[in-house]
């Protein structure tokens, strides 16, 4: 048998390791257009860009792996098509049989359209390694960086480039940042964070054009401000890469639709990761986190294997800025009833429907969050005055809380 | 060369839980399972240098509380993504209810 994965991402490397963990003995083959094996993007906008040592990414797996659990990986190559009925793939003048694929080709930065950009210069967006290095050259002190869109991207650089003495500022179309993924609380902390260390926030404006000779040197917006910038990073959300499944027939919900299992409308086709969507509890979703990468992809492995295995999401994402450690699980609603949590250590909000904990954001107290999320995923509601108070041993809720059912 | 070191009391370790002992710039988890063993691990999670004392034991796992990552602390064995490399263990005694650990000769 063999199995042929489209993309190099975390998805597409969890399947892989996946498979070779539970035995899977056939031919294993991974396709990639980019240059080096799969590596976390997470640090591109932390870490990784505040102290740059070009060329050392996060490998995902270890460098032996490849040869020692026997997966091909082809680096450089696009897949250009699929035949879902002869089961091969396209990729330049190469054909590729498999007898199963695993669409693990992840999402792409969105841009803003030409009209606003006008072709300049010193436009980047942060996505892959060559983003971030082409990015890094321009990180110097006293350069005017502006940020289009408030999301965790955009935020995380934003103190990044702070931190390394950039003047910044951060345009944001909603009225308010990280509106898409954070409750009203969590958002003003950040916020906070940010106005505390000189970056500058404007909520409610939308980008008119940019404008400059060659490079972009102002940022105008719809209300007439003109804002002068050296370099504008963009960084309003990304697409699901669906072209390829899309060309083949493929059902898409914005994504590649995929069933529990983590299976296309395709026989032997399936796929995971930030491409993939699925419903889940009467929505559909699109997660784009590490965290459902590795386990829908996990998932996938063993369903190619025959375990008919439902994916059950328990979202989990991470954000590091200046010195602050956020930490988010479960899926926030903004019908959701919040309690606040407030400790020498750190604090927290719970997110509650009805009397059933859904959601929790963590700031700087690890300890409180894998408590918190072990009770989402055991699906425990402690009451919210025992939550509320400072002077409970959270961990004694893990065993005594009420039960209800797992998010 | 075994080099026994004094961590902590037995009774500072709560029954299915883990503390953070540090010694010498070096630092160590020491676990305490539900049968009431005693284990011993490198205190920094292999994936990103996280103390491990702020995660989660369960049964002989300890869940990294920064992404999530498991180890079997018994054996140090990576459980689940994104850890991959395998925990340093350290020979663990209780003597008149003191835990030693060896750090000469960690595995
Ligand atoms: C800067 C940044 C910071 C982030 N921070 C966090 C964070 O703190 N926490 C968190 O949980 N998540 C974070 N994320 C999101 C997380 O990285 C993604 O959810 C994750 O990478 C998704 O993995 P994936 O494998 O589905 O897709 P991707 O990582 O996008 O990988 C897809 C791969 O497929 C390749 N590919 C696509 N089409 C083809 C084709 N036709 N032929 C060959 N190859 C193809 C692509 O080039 C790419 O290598 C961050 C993302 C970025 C960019
Ligand atoms: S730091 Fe432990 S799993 Fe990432």
């Amino acid at each position: 048998m063999r199995v042929v994965i489209v993309g190099g991402g975390q998805a597409g490397a969890s399947v892989v390791s996946k498979l070779r963990q539970l035995g899977f003995d056939g031919e294993l083959l991974m396709i990639s257009q980019e240059t080096v094996p799969p590596y976390e993007r997470p640090p591109l906008s932390k870490k990784h860009l505040q102290n740059h040592t070009a060329g050392k990414l996060v490998a995902i797996l270890p460098e032996e792996f490849w040869t020692e659990c026997r997966v091909e990986l082809r680096l450089n190559t696009r897949v250009d098509a699929i035949d879902p009925e002869a089961r091969f793939l396209q990729a330049g003048k190469e054909r590729i049989d498999f007898d199963h694929l695993v669409l693990a080709t992840g999402s792409s930065a969105r841009r803003l359209p030409e009209a606003i950009t006008n072709g300049l210069e010193q436009i980047f967006h942060l996505r892959d390694v060559e983003d971030a290095n082409a990015l890094h050259a321009h990180l110097q002190p006293g350069t005017s960086l502006v940020i289009v869109g408030g999301g965790y991207i955009g935020m995380e650089l934003a103190a990044t480039a702070r931190v390394k003495g950039l003047e910044v500022t951060v345009i944001e179309r909603d009225d308010r940042i990280l509106k898409r993924v954070a409750s009203m609380p969590l958002s003003n902390e950040i916020g906070r964070w940010h106005r505390d260390n000189g970056v500058r926030i404007i909520e409610c404006a939308g980008v008119a054009k940019l404008s400059g000779r060659k490079a972009v040197q102002n940022v105008t917006l719809q209300d007439g401000t003109k804002i002068r910038a050296d370099i504008v990073v963009v960084g309003v959300g990304v697409s699901p890469r669906t072209g390829l499944a899309e060309a083949a027939g493929l059902e898409l919900h914005n994504g590649i639709s995929v069933n529990a299992l983590g299976l296309t409308s395709r026989p032997g086709i399936w796929a995971a990761g930030d491409c993939a969507s699925f419903e889940f509890e009467g929505r559909v979703l699109r997660l784009e986190n590490v965290q459902n990468a590795i386990e829908q992809a996990e998932t996938v492995a063993e369903n190619i294997l025959g375990a008919n295995k439902n994916y059950r999401p328990l979202p989990t994402f991470w954000s590091e800025q200046f010195d602050h450690l956020v930490q988010i699980a479960g899926l926030f609603h903004p019908s959701m009833t919040t309690v606040n949590r407030q400790t020498p250590s750190g604090t927290s909000f719970w997110h509650y429907h009805d009397d059933n904990l859904k959601a929790v954001e963590v700031l700087n107290d690890p300890k409180a969050f894998s408590i918190a999320r072990r009770m989402l995923a055991d699906g425990r509601s402690p009451a919210a005055d025992e939550v509320a108070s400072p002077d409970l041993n959270l961990k004694t809720l893990l065993k005594t809380s009420k039960k209800t059912e797992p998010v | 060369m075994a080099t026994w070191i004094e961590a902590c009391a037995a009774e500072d370790v709560e029954n299915e839980d883990l503390i953070r002992f540090d010694h010498n710039e070096q630092t160590f988890a020491i676990y305490r399972s539900p049968d009431d063993e005693y284990y011993c691990t490198a205190g920094l999670c292999t994936h990103e240098e996280v103390h491990l004392s702020d995660g989660l034991v369960m049964g002989h796992i300890i869940e990294c509380p920064m992404h999530n990552g498991q180890f079997d602390y018994r054996t140090g064995a990576p459980r689940r993504s994104p850890a991959c490399i395998k925990l340093k263990i350290y020979p663990v005694k209780v003597e008149n209810g003191t835990v030693f650990i060896d750090i000469g000769e960690p595995s």
